[in-house]
Parts: structure tokens; C-alpha cells; sequence
């Protein structure tokens, strides 16, 4: 076993130690995996974006007017000028949220709503993700009055409907789960077999 | 005296008393000295079920009776007449009386004479004692008519609620003409004058004097009416009488030897015995003028308006069905500014409830209410709050009781005692009630005013004997307990219930309806609906009695010795609340001087709620308080839990790990390998479409490869990624590689160098990292050339503008979220096609992509790629990219053309159609679809083109040897002895066929012709793979088939040939319908063959004694990719090549457009059975055969892709790491199940054992 396999076998049993409880070991690995990892991610991002981009642009003003939003972005570790921090922020979560808006729209949004609206040729599939799509939006509270008492009243119908839409949701939450479990399993039998060389 | 009349206290001190009595008895009645005395043993305090209960029981019952006797009391007393009391004392303060001072009931009417028979009162006859002058200064000055007039008047004296017997002066029959109306009216009205109240009870009651009476017996009748004026006889008579009564006031018998004079007595009376004025049927009025008034301040309302006083809640039959009483109700008002009690621990009382008593001292309007009761109504308190000077009326009271105890009479002793002492009474009062007053005045709490009038010994408290006529006097001790001896009150109903509750019963028995008549007749609901007054439930509703208990804790009722074991209990649990005493009693004394002494703590109710007026704590109510001790427990308890927690070892958790790990390492340490081995290909359509998008790749076409995983999911999606290199690798595609991830990178990095050994910037890419996710990847969608950087800015060769440049995007992603993202971001400005590898975990919510199409094939997970893998080393390990260039193939004419850059020089579309040759060859479609071309076109569809379709038959013997036996019919070419392969036979059962790799260190051009001259159909780059042919006649042109099934030629230099197994080919599975075909060449030029005879078999490989693989019937028709020899090769629907004999084919060209529709209704195809591993091994397996026969009649139906999809069987064992898997899912699983079961199991065997 060589040194690399041997260190790589010792945080593994070190990881695995946290079924038993939280322990220190476990934490400093967690730690040192952290810590390297946010290094190394510091280290690509210095090499891959900063460094790429000041050997590669010619648009000074561009590249000046990222440096202010980076300042600005900095000042926000002094307690009175946290406010002017608050500008880059804004205009990256501004430019995050319109992508992320517009990208929703038309590549989850429109495309679910096609297959939902529009059946395909098999039919069963057709009418199996309707039905769930119906019923599960149907469960999240939807048609329910709020009584006086503040308490909320749902049609025996709407109950109903909702209970199929929430059979869905568990379907999909174990189907979820269990694949947690294989996937963590690929993994454990992966890190197993490089140890064992098999 | 009365020229000193000393100051008198007003209704104000009177209400001091009153009002911490009156908290007293509704608020801490159960724990209250004076409802014990007030009911003395008729109160239920041997309920002993639930003593809290009990509490609010006799709390209800307590109160009710309370009111009933008050009404009771006041009822009688309102029926007394008496006039302004005020105007009286006034009167009586006077030095020098007059006429106009007189008080209405003595002044005559003003145009009417006194009566006669008072101008023959001899009101000087009594000489002794001076103390009669007022009633001389009334003779002289007032203007006395008749003596009828003043006999009324007198009548109508205001004594204090002590009525006096004037029946014997109607009896006198003054008019001599007694009314028996007038008579029987005054019986009514039961008006009489009680000596006892005058203090001389032990005279014998005086006789009616009839008309022949010359006694003094006979002056005083016991009962008698007049209504008339006395006539002159009878006026004579009563002179004489009135003479005989003022000796026999001298000489009156007693058991005093020295009575007192009854003038002072009388005035001793009138002025001083508070108790009688307060405990006898004693109007407001009287109780006013009899107190002592410290600043002589006109009494409030109260006097003026006996019935507004009363407060209404008492008024109605449901004492507590009615708010606060007037008077109270202004402390409701904001005087205090803050709650006091809100600091407290336990649940602050409203301020309506506790205030502070220094409020209540400037109180001028207290009720009248109260001046009515009786003195044995208010509490014994030895603790009197400050404001009463520390001298509580508790020794007053008890010398009240002593007074009464001493004799037949208090006043006796008392009257010998003044008489006999040197006491100036006048003075000793005087200093006393200035005492008094300088208390009001300064507010200091060392004046000792009521305790000194007190010990005065001038209070008869035994007048509440008066409360009934009827009743014989309780002499000697006024004690409630008379009161109810006297048959004043039923205490019928008290006597039963109290004969019930003396035997012990819980609760239960209480509501035991068994238990006839114990609460038969109590309705609870109508108790719970009593309606309290408004501030009495905001004290309720706002706190709950616990704070009034906390405000009353420190007062002792009685001594502990007195209490029984119940009332113990009850102390001793209210001293068990847990408050901070300090800060509780700190503030109580701010708000509520005097209170912690005087008052002690209510019990804490926890019954039903309808039967108490406090708190109630419920099981809910402790559920919650638990709660929040739990969760705000001090350190030292959780680290304790923690400690307990560490010892306790979790034996379930360790025994699940261990059976886990057993069921993973064991398979992966041995040779056990009981697990069903992986598939030998993918079942389903989406992983075939993601082989079949990447078997379409052209070589040196670019593919988008996103790696974004970190290495934490290494392990699960290394293999695919590094399966994915080697297709594109396989394929000739060139992966440009980015990610969001820089573990991603870090990891592909790795691989690529694996897969491509220094090849980077040349046949793989790796750009840099792209920053803010989202952002981005929209900002790489929007400037594509960001892709021409290598990670370090500089140019990698690439000359990307576009995404769509790229022939095919791949993500390898283990979170749904950036699939997500991808599939919004990047999928929708790509009109690629774009394919998914994730991890088994996010699988389910990204196959919602799949079904929208965003994504056209995905595998996931490892199952998937060890299918995978199992599928591409059937196709890539016998072809080595690096492998030497076979020198001994050289070509001797054909130029290459080569480009200077590694980058494929698209050529022009061009689209031309040639003219058919007769050479062999002349089937070669003339259209050249370059790669441009094919990148132009749309996006393929995600056909599912199962790479199972591709599998060949295995089990047949090696025959597979192209082996054309015809030349060409007319060939162009000098091959006369034209060279024909010939594989050599191998040991393998598996059919040959000649492979071709692209040896040249650029890119080559691929002719239509054995020409360099001839037109370029298509480039082909280093590594390329692509199936041989033939060779020209001298070998120096091979001619290889395209992905879209063209046939082209290239130079023999340029091309290592070899033979494989058709199995190991790669171009089994290339499929023959390309997106190349399907929608950029729709004019060119394909060969169909039609079958000529009803059967025309088809087989694997150009040789009749190849394994049959299909069957074609009478015009079947069928693309034929080259005819040489006796056999055309044709593309099977499943892509699979076959041969047919040429003798049973009409070859024809066609447009590739109408390829689609070539009819096929009558072919069968033999499914291929599954393939090998590189082993070869055969297997023993018989091999579906189809009998070769002309009669064949298609009955089946067309194949499609899933026909010709091979059955599910395993390829081999999977090694150790999917033995582990597989035994690690089942542990998984049954480990899952198991625990459900168990907890399963012990919820419903809690349950069951849980008590209701």
C-alpha cells in the first residue's frame, strides 16, 4: 500500500468515523478538505479569471470599472461603508436574478408546461405527468379557505386531489432518496476499490 | 361633652377598613379569618377531593352566602327611617344649640307647636347629670308644641340604628284615642327603642303603661302605637311618669352597682359605638355621624344617597353578575402608570384589583355599602398595613370580643368604670382624634388613633344582636356564630351540606350523583356562566389569582396551630410557589403598602375552570412549560445530557454500519461474485440516444464537454467522464472542456491527460474557468470566443464563434441544480444536440429535461457506466491512437491534403450530384457532406439508435473474410489483379472486417475517387476510425465507408488497415442514418437494392457460409452501401451491415431523401445475439438460425429499433466493484426496510400500552 493509498485510507476511516458521533477527527478532516479545496478554488480563480482576463482584454474601461465594483465590493469589511458595498452586490444578484428569470422561463418553465398541455404519443406518459402535475399543484394549498378561526378548510374534492398529488411528491422524494443511497454507495464502493486496487 | 365634641372619623376611614375587608372576602375567602368567623362552622371546609377545587367551591358558596347576609342586613336597615346624620352630628357639635340647629327630626314643624306633652317634660328632673343639658336647651329653646310632636320626634331619633321602643308613649294614648291602625302600623314598621342598645340591656324591659299606669314600669310598655296627639289627661300622667322615669333612670336595677346615668350613657351611645352603628340594621347615615371625623369634612354622597351607594353587584341577586362598584371603578382609571406586577414572575393582577391603598385613603366617596356592615365582617388583622398606623383593627376586634365576653352587658362595666375613674373621656378623645388627624394630614403611620379608640373601651360590638328583633340578644358575645344561632339566617341548607361534606370524598364523590343531594341541587354551569365584574375578569383574563397569591402569601390568616391539615396544605402549597420573593415583595410593597403583611396567598386552582374564578393550568399548559425548561436549560443540565450521551453507545447505528460495510468490502476483498453481472447494453432509449448522439460525431468535430462535479462525487462520475473522452476519442471528436467548478477542472484535467496524452490545445481543450454560474454561463452562451482561450488567456487554436459551432454539448453534472441551470442556460441557445451524464442521485428531478427535450440522452450513475464501458472496450481496445504508422503500407501517388492547422478546414457544401460510373464505385453517392455541412444542419432528434442494435453476432465461426468472388463488372481501374483483402482466418469465431485509422499527423481528405483529383467528400482527422473496404488494384487507394454511409477513398499511406472481429468494430454501431443523411444531403445519391426473389437471405459477412442475420422478401428494399464481388453490402434497419447476394438484388440509385422510405414489409432480421467481452470465448449458446428457404414468407412484422434491441443479458461478472455495489444496494435496502418495520412495530405496541 503505498503512502498516498495509506493517507487516503486513514481520512476515509476518519470520515466514516462520524457515524458514531461528531469528533474531532472527523472535523479536522472536514476542515483540511475545506480548507484545501477553497485554496485550490482560490488559486483557479486567480489563474483562470483574473490572470486570464488581464492578459487577454483589451477594454480598459471595462476591466477599470470591475476593479471599482470589486473595491467597492471590499469596502464592505469596513463597518461604514458596508452600505457602499451594497452596489456590486446588487447589480451581480440583479444580473444573476434576469438570467436566472429569463433562463427559467423558457428552459424549464415552457418546456414542463409544453409536455404537460401537449401529449405526446404515448399516451399513458401523457396522461401519468398531467395528472401529476395537476394533483401536485393542487396539493400546495391551493383552493383552501382560511375560516374564521384561521384555520384552513379544503373541499373533501380538493383533499382528495391533493392526496394524489402528494402521493406523487413521495414517489418522487423516494425515488430522490433512494437514489441518494446508490449514489453515496458508487461512491463507497469507488473510494474502496482504488484503496483495495480492485 | 358635647361642647367638645371631639373630631369624628368620616366614611373615608370608615372605607379603609372596609375596602381591604371587602378585597379580603371575595379575593381570599377560602384562606380568609373572616369568612371563618362569618360563617363560622356552617362553612364546607371538610371537602378534602380536591382541595384546590374545594377552594373555588366554598370560595362560590362563601360569597353567596356573604351576599345573601348582607342583603339581608341592609335590607332591614333600609327599612329604618332616620334622619341626616350629618345634620345631627352637626347639631350635637354645636356648643350653643339653637333652634335653627336643631336637626329636622327634633324641630318641630315650623307652623305647628311642639308637641304639648314635651313642654311638661321636665328636662331638668334628671339634675344629676349635666349631660342632659342639651335635652334642656331643647326644652327652653326650642319651640315644643305637643308632646305628641316630640314623642314622634323622638321616635324618629337617629340613635344609630338602635331603635327605640316608643310604643309605650302611643301606648300612653295621648290623644286618648289610639288608633289600633296607627297601632298596628307602627308594629309594622317594628320602630322601637331598644334600651340595650343604649347600653342599659340589663334593665327589665319596661311594661306598656295603660291609662291607670303610675309606674315607670307602666311608661315603658314593651310594645305599643300611638298616632295621635295625647290628650290632657294622658299628657298629665305622663309628666308625672316622666318624672318617675327620670328616678328610676337613678335607681334603675342593674348588675352595675352604680349604673351609670342613662343621659350619658345614651350619649356615650350615640356618639362612640361604632360597632353598634355598623353592626346592628345601622343606616349609612348613622355610621357616618358616629364615626370620628379627624378635619371635619361634610361626608360625601353617600349620606345624601343612601341607595346610589350601594354597589349594584351587590344589589343583584347574582353578586357578581355586575361590574365594579362605582367607587372602585375609578381606580379602573390609569392612576397607577405602569403595572407593577409586570415584572413579576407569576401573572400580573390588573390594577383594578391591586392598587395601591395610599389611593384608597383619599377616597371620600367610598360605598355606603360597607358602612353597613357589620363589624364582625371586618378581618382581624394583626397586621394592620401602615396606613392604619400598625394598629390594626384586629385588637379592637378582639377587645370587641372581650367586651362581649365580659357580661351580659360591655357598656355596664363600662359606664361604672368612667364613672368611678378620673378618665376625662372628652380629652383623652381629643388628643386621640387629633392624633388622628395629624396622621391624615401628615401621612406619618405612628398615629395609634383607631387603636387608641379602641382601647377606649367605647365600642359595644354585641348590638348585631339587633339584627333580628325576634332574636334574644346575644349577649356576651357577637359572634357570627350567634347570628346564625339566632334563626336569622336558614343555615338549614349550610347544616346539610356540611353533613355531606364531613365525610371525606375525593372529587369524584363530590359530582357522584350517587351521592344524593350533595350537589343536586348546585347547577356548575350556571356557576360558570357567573359573570364577574369587568374588573375582576381583566384580573382574570389578564393575570390569574397566582398573582394575587403572590401579593397575599405573607399573610397568616391564623396561627398555624388553628389550622387544620387542609388549610396546611393549602399554606403550605402557595408557599411552594416559586417566585423571586425579593423582587415580588419589593415591588408588592411599592404597589400594595401594607398588603404582603396583612393578606395571605391563594391557592393556586388547577380544577376545572368553570368552577374557579383563578388560574387553571392544564395538562396542555405544564406540556408547554416543560417544553420550555427543555429547551432553556442551564448549561450544567445539557452538558450532562451530553455526557450521559457520550457514554451510551448508539448499538443500532454501529450494527447497521456494520452490516453495510460487510455487505460492501466483503465482495470487493474476495472473489465472491454472486451478483447478477451488468448488462450488456442499455435497455432504455435514453441511454442509447446519449451512444448514438455521440456515434454520429464526425471526426474532428467539436464537442462541448462540461464537467461540473466536485470530488466528492469523483468516484460516481469519473468513469463516465473518462468513458465520454475515449467515445469522442473513438469518434475523432475533439472535447472542448469547461466548468463553473474548479474541481471539475482539476479532475478533467487529470482524465484528459489520460485519455489524450499531450494532446492538449490540439485534441482536447480545456478553458478556463468560468465565474458566477449563472451569469456566467449566459455571458458564455453570448460570446462563444471566450472558448478560444486556454486557462491562461492565451489562444488555444480553437476559432470558436458560436455554440453551435460545436457538433454535440455534453454535461457530466452531480447536482440538479446546475443541470438545471445548464439546461436554462446553455440547452436553449444550442442547436445541438446536448446530452447528460449525472449522478444516480440527481437523476429523477433532471429526467424532467429529458422528457422536455432538453437533453437528448442521459446515463447516470456507475451502473451506467459500466454498461457503458463494457460496450465502448468492445469497440476502442483494439484501437490504439498511437499506434505506429504501418510503413509497409505506403502509397505511391495519392498527396494527402493537409492543412496547416489542426483545426478542420470545413470546405465548401457542396452538393453536386455525379454521374454514375460503371466502376464499382459508382455507387458512391456523388454528394459530399462535409462537416460545415453536417454542422449547419439541425439538431438531431434523440433517435433512439440502441448501441445493442449494433451487437453482432458472436457464436459463429470465423468465415467472415471479404471475399469478394466478383470483380467489379466495370471497373476503371487497373486491377485486373486487383488485390482483395483476404483476412486470414483467426481463432476467433467472431466475423472479420477490415478497420482503417487515420495514421497522418493532419487532417486528410477522403475522395470520391482513387484519385487525388477527384472530388473531396469529406476530411478525416489523426485517429480517425473508419471501416475498410478494399483496396484499389495496386493498393494505394483504400476505399472506407463514411458515418453517413458514403464510401470514399483514401490514400493507403495515409490509413492503417487491419482486421477485427466484427464485434470489436466500432462501426457496427455507426449508425446509417446520421444526421448528415437525415438533413443535409437530401439530394444526394444513395443505392437501393430491391430483393428480386421472395427470399434473399442476408448474412453477416460476404461469404455463404456466413451466419444469416436476415431475411428480405420480394421487394424489400434495402440501402446497399457497395456491390463487389458477388455480394452488395446493405444497411440493416438496425445499421448492422449485411451482404446479399448480388444475383437476388436489383441495385438502383435513389436521392437520399427518399431513403426513409424505402419499403421493407417483408424483412426480417435475426436479432444479434449478444456479444463477448474481448475474450472472445464463445458461447456455448445455439445461435438463432434462419433457414435459408425461397419460401419464406415474411410474417414478420417490420423491425424496428426496439425489435432489434438485444435482449438484457449480462456480459460477464462486472469485477469486484459492482459485486460491492450490488450487495452494498441490497444491504442498503433491506437495512431500510428492516428499521421501518421496527419502528413500525414500536409505535403500535406504544400505542397500545399508552394509558388514555
Amino acid at each position: 500500500m503505498s503512502f498516498e493509498t495509506l493517507i487516503s485510507f486513514t481520512l476515509t476511516l476518519i470520515i466514516f468515523s462520524y457515524l458514531l458521533r461528531d469528533n474531532l477527527l472527523y472535523r479536522l478532516v472536514i476542515y483540511t478538505y475545506i480548507g484545501i479545496t477553497s485554496a485550490f478554488v482560490v488559486i483557479t480563480l486567480l489563474e483562470n479569471v483574473v490572470a486570464a482576463y488581464l492578459a487577454t482584454t483589451g477594454d480598459t474601461l471595462l476591466l477599470l470599472a470591475a476593479l471599482v465594483l470589486v473595491a467597492l465590493l471590499a469596502l464592505r469589511a469596513l463597518p461604514g461603508f458596508r452600505a457602499v458595498g451594497l452596489l456590486p452586490l446588487a447589480f451581480l444578484i440583479a444580473v444573476g436574478a434576469a438570467a436566472a428569470v429569463t433562463g427559467a422561463a423558457t428552459g424549464t418553465i415552457l418546456p414542463l408546461v409544453f409536455n404537460v398541455v401537449v401529449p405526446s404519443a404515448d399516451v399513458v406518459n401523457s396522461a401519468v405527468l398531467f395528472v401529476g402535475v395537476i394533483t401536485t399543484l393542487l396539493y400546495f394549498q391551493y383552493g383552501a379557505r382560511r375560516r374564521a378561526d384561521g384555520t384552513l378548510h379544503r373541499t373533501l374534492l380538493a383533499r382528495g386531489v391533493g392526496a394524489i398529488g402528494e402521493a406523487f411528491i413521495v414517489v418522487m422524494m423516494g425515488a430522490t432518496y433512494g437514489a441518494m443511497i446508490i449514489s453515496s454507495l458508487s461512491v463507497f464502493t469507488g473510494q474502496l476499490s482504488s484503496l483495495l486496487g480492485r | 361633652m358635647t361642647d367638645q365634641l371631639p373630631d369624628l372619623p368620616t366614611d373615608d376611614d370608615f372605607d379603609k377598613l372596609k375596602d381591604l375587608d371587602w378585597l379580603n372576602s371575595i379575593d381570599a375567602a377560602p384562606r380568609s379569618e373572616e369568612v371563618d368567623r362569618l360563617f363560622g362552622d356552617h362553612k364546607p371546609e371538610n371537602v378534602h377531593g380536591d382541595r384546590d377545587r374545594d377552594a373555588g367551591i366554598g370560595q362560590v358558596q362563601y360569597k353567596r352566602l356573604a351576599q345573601q347576609r348582607i342583603e339581608d342586613a341592609i335590607e332591614k336597615a333600609e327599612e329604618a327611617e332616620f334622619g341626616d346624620p350629618q345634620q345631627t352630628l352637626d347639631w350635637l357639635s354645636e356648643p350653643k344649640v339653637t333652634d335653627r340647629d336643631l336637626p329636622d327630626w327634633l324641630r318641630a314643624p315650623s307652623d305647628e307647636p311642639p308637641p304639648s306633652w314635651l313642654e311638661k317634660v321636665n328636662f331638668d328632673a334628671p339634675a344629676a347629670s349635666g349631660s342632659t343639658d342639651w335635652l334642656k336647651r331643647v326644652s327652653s329653646e326650642s319651640d315644643t308644641s305637643s308632646l305628641a310632636e316630640k314623642a314622634e320626634a323622638l321616635q324618629k331619633i337617629d340613635t344609630g340604628g338602635l331603635t327605640v321602643d316608643t310604643s309605650w308613649l302611643e301606648a300612653t294614648d295621648f290623644s286618648g284615642d289610639p288608633s289600633s291602625a296607627a297601632r298596628a302600623k307602627n308594629e309594622k314598621l317594628g320602630k322601637s327603642f331598644d334600651l340595650d342598645a343604649f347600653g342599659i340591656a340589663d334593665v327589665e324591659p319596661l311594661q306598656a303603661p295603660d291609662a291607670s299606669a303610675s309606674s315607670f314600669e307602666d311608661i315603658f310598655p314593651t310594645q305599643g302605637t300611638f298616632e295621635t296627639e295625647p290628650s290632657a289627661e294622658l299628657t298629665q300622667d305622663v309628666n308625672s311618669d316622666w318624672d318617675d322615669l327620670m328616678r328610676l333612670f337613678d335607681d334603675a336595677p342593674s348588675s352595675s352597682p352604680q349604673p351609670a346615668p342613662l343621659t350619658d350613657q345614651l350619649t356615650s351611645a350615640l356618639d362612640f359605638d361604632i360597632d353598634a352603628l355598623l353592626a346592628a340594621e345601622l343606616p349609612e347615615s348613622a355610621a357616618a355621624a358616629a364615626l370620628p371625623q379627624p378635619d371635619m369634612t361634610p361626608p360625601p354622597t353617600s349620606a345624601s344617597e343612601p341607595e346610589a351607594a350601594l354597589p349594584d353587584w351587590m344589589l343583584e341577586a347574582d353578586p357578581f353578575a355586575e361590574a365594579t362598584p362605582d367607587w372602585l371603578s375609578d381606580f379602573e382609571q390609569p392612576a397607577v402608570p405602569e403595572d407593577p406586577l409586570a415584572d413579576l414572575e407569576l401573572p400580573s393582577v390588573s390594577d383594578a384589583t391591586i392598587r395601591p391603598l395610599s389611593n384608597l385613603e383619599s377616597r371620600g366617596d367610598s360605598p355606603d355599602w360597607l358602612s353597613r356592615l357589620s363589624s364582625d365582617m371586618l378581618p382581624n388583622l394583626p397586621d394592620t398595613p401602615p396606613i392604619f398606623g400598625g394598629h390594626g383593627l384586629g385588637s379592637g376586634g378582639a377587645q370587641i370580643d372581650e367586651i362581649r365576653g365580659s357580661g351580659d352587658s360591655g357598656l355596664e362595666p363600662l359606664a361604672q368604670n368612667l364613672d368611678e375613674s378620673d378618665i376625662d373621656l372628652s380629652q383623652e378623645l381629643d388628643a386621640l382624634l387629633a392624633a388622628m388627624r395629624a396622621e391624615h394630614e401628615l401621612g406619618s403611620d405612628q398615629v395609634t388613633s383607631y387603636e387608641d379608640m379602641f382601647d377606649s373601651d367605647l365600642f359595644d360590638k354585641s348590638s348585631i344582636a339587633e339584627l333580628d328583633d325576634s332574636a334574644p340578644p346575644l349577649r356576651g358575645t357577637g359572634s357570627l356564630d350567634d347570628l346564625f344561632a339566632s334563626g336569622l339566617f336558614d343555615t338549614s341548607e349550610i347544616d346539610r351540606l356540611n353533613e355531606e361534606l364531613a365525610v371525606p370524598a375525593d372529587l369524584s364523590d363530590l359530582f357522584d350523583d350517587s351521592r344524593e343531594g350533595l350537589f343536586s341541587d348546585v347547577d356548575f354551569e350556571q356557576i360558570s356562566r357567573i359573570e364577574l365584574p369587568s374588573w375582576m375578569q381583566e384580573a382574570q383574563e389578564g393575570s390569574s389569582a397566582s398573582s394575587l397569591a403572590a401579593a397575599l402569601r405573607d399573610k397568616p390568616d391564623r396561627p398555624l396551630a388553628d389550622l387544620d391539615e387542609r388549610l396546611l396544605a393549602l399554606r403550605e402549597e402557595g408557599l411552594n410557589v416559586k417566585v423571586d420573593q425579593e423582587k415580588a415583595e419589593g415591588l408588592i410593597a411599592k404597589i400594595l403598602p401594607g398588603v404582603p403583611e396583612a393578606l395571605t396567598a391563594a391557592p393556586l386552582i388547577t380544577a376545572r375552570p368553570e368552577l374557579t374564578t383563578g388560574l387553571t393550568v392544564t395538562d396542555a399548559h405544564r406540556a408547554q412549560a416543560a417544553l420550555l425548561t427543555a429547551l432553556v436549560e442551564d448549561e450544567g443540565t445539557a452538558s450532562t445530557d451530553r455526557q450521559r450521551a457520550a457514554v451510551r453507545l448508539p448499538i443500532v447505528r454501529l450494527l447497521a454500519l456494520a452490516l453495510l460495510a460487510a455487505a460492501v468490502v466483503l465482495p470487493m476483498a474476495t472473489d465472491f461474485n454472486a451478483a447478477p453481472p451488468p448488462l450488456a447494453a442499455f435497455a432504455g432509449p435514453r441511454e442509447a440516444a446519449y451512444i448514438a448522439s455521440l456515434n454520429v460525431l464526425q471526426p474532428g468535430d467539436l464537442a462541448l464537454l462540461a464537467v461540473e462535479y466536485d470530488a466528492a462525487h469523483a468516484y460516481e462520475l469519473d468513469p463516465l467522464t473518462s468513458l465520454t473522452l475515449n467515445h469522442l476519442k473513438l469518434r475523432g471528436a475533439r472535447p472542448v472542456v469547461i466548468s463553473t467548478n474548479s474541481i471539475g477542472i482539476l479532475r478533467t484535467a487529470q482524465l484528459l491527460e489520460t485519455v489524450y496524452p499531450d494532446g492538449a490545445n490540439r485534441d482536447y481543450f480545456l478553458t478556463r474557468l468560468i465565474a458566477s454560474g449563472v451569469v456566467g454561463l449566459r455571458d458564455l452562451t453570448n460570446n462563444a470566443t471566450l472558448l478560444n482561450l486556454d486557462a491562461s488567456g492565451a489562444p488555444n487554436g480553437l476559432s470558436v464563434q458560436r455554440l453551435d459551432d460545436f457538433a454535440v454539448g455534453i454535461l457530466i453534472s452531480s447536482s440538479v441544480e446546475v443541470n438545471r441551470i445548464y439546461a436554462e442556460q446553455v440547452v436553449p441557445l444550442m442547436a445541438r444536440p446536448f446530452l447528460l451524464a449525472s449522478t444516480f442521485a440527481a437523476l429523477p428531478p433532471s429526467l424532467a429535461y429529458y422528457t422536455a427535450g432538453r437533453f437528448d440522452g442521459v446515463l447516470a450513475g456507475y451502473r451506467d457506466a459500466v454498461v457503458y464501458e463494457s460496450l465502448l472496450n468492445a469497440a476502442v481496445q483494439p484501437i490504439q491512437p498511437s499506434a505506429p504508422l504501418t510503413e509497409t503500407e505506403s502509397a505511391p501517388t495519392p498527396t494527402p491534403q493537409t492543412s496547416a492547422s489542426p483545426t478542420p478546414t470545413p470546405p465548401p457544401v457542396t452538393a453536386t450530384a455525379a454521374p454514375p460510373t460503371p466502376t464499382a464505385l459508382e455507387a458512391v453517392p456523388p454528394a459530399v457532406i462535409t462537416d460545415d455541412a453536417a454542422a449547419d444542419a439541425p439538431v438531431p432528434s434523440a433517435t433512439p439508435l440502441p448501441s445493442s442494435a449494433t451487437l453482432a453476432p458472436t457464436d459463429q465461426p470465423n468465415t467472415a473474410a471479404l471475399t469478394p468472388t466478383t470483380p467489379p463488372t466495370s471497373t476503371p481501374t487497373p486491377t485486373a489483379s486487383a488485390t482483395r483483402l483476404v483476412p486470414s482466418a483467426t481463432p476467433s469465431e467472431v466475423p472479420l472486417v477490415l478497420v482503417g485509422t487515420i495514421i497522418a499527423n493532419d487532417t486528410i481528405n477522403v475522395r470520391a475517387e482513387p484519385s487525388t483529383s477527384a472530388a473531396v467528400l469529406t476530411t478525416l482527422r489523426p485517429g480517425a476510425v473508419v471501416r475498410v473496404l478494399n483496396f484499389n488494384a495496386d493498393r494505394t487507394w483504400v476505399s472506407v465507408v463514411l458515418s453517413d454511409n458514403r464510401v470514399g477513398w483514401v490514400a493507403a499511406f495515409l490509413i492503417r488497415v487491419e482486421e477485427r472481429p466484427i464485434t470489436e468494430s466500432p462501426f457496427q454501431r455507426l449508425p446509417a442514418v446520421g444526421r448528415s443523411q437525415q438533413q443535409a444531403t437530401p439530394e444526394a445519391l444513395i443505392q437501393v437494392g430491391t430483393a428480386l426473389f421472395d427470399s434473399v437471405t442476408i448474412l453477416s459477412a460476404p461469404n455463404a457460409d456466413a451466419p444469416i442475420i436476415g431475411q428480405m422478401s420480394r421487394g424489400d428494399q434495402l440501402r446497399v452501401l457497395l456491390v463487389e464481388g458477388e455480394f452488395a453490402s446493405v444497411v440493416l434497419p438496425d445499421n448492422r451491415i449485411g451482404f446479399v447476394d448480388v444475383i437476388g438484388l436489383e441495385v438502383r440509385t435513389r436521392r437520399a431523401a427518399d431513403a426513409q422510405e424505402i419499403p421493407a414489409p417483408g424483412l426480417t432480421v435475426v436479432p444479434p445475439t449478444p456479444t463477448v467481452r474481448p475474450t472472445n470465448t464463445p458461447r456455448p449458446t445455439a445461435t438463432p438460425t434462419v433457414t435459408p428457404s425461397p419460401t419464406l414468407t415474411p410474417t414478420l412484422p417490420a423491425p424496428t429499433v426496439a425489435a432489434a434491441a438485444p435482449p438484457e443479458q449480462p456480459t460477464a461478472d462486472g469485477g469486484p466493484r459492482w459485486q460491492s455495489q450490488f450487495f452494498g444496494v441490497l444491504a442498503a435496502i433491506g437495512l431500510i426496510l428492516v428499521g421501518n418495520l421496527y419502528y413500525l412495530l414500536r409505535a403500535i405496541f406504544h400505542r397500545r400500552k399508552r394509558p388514555v
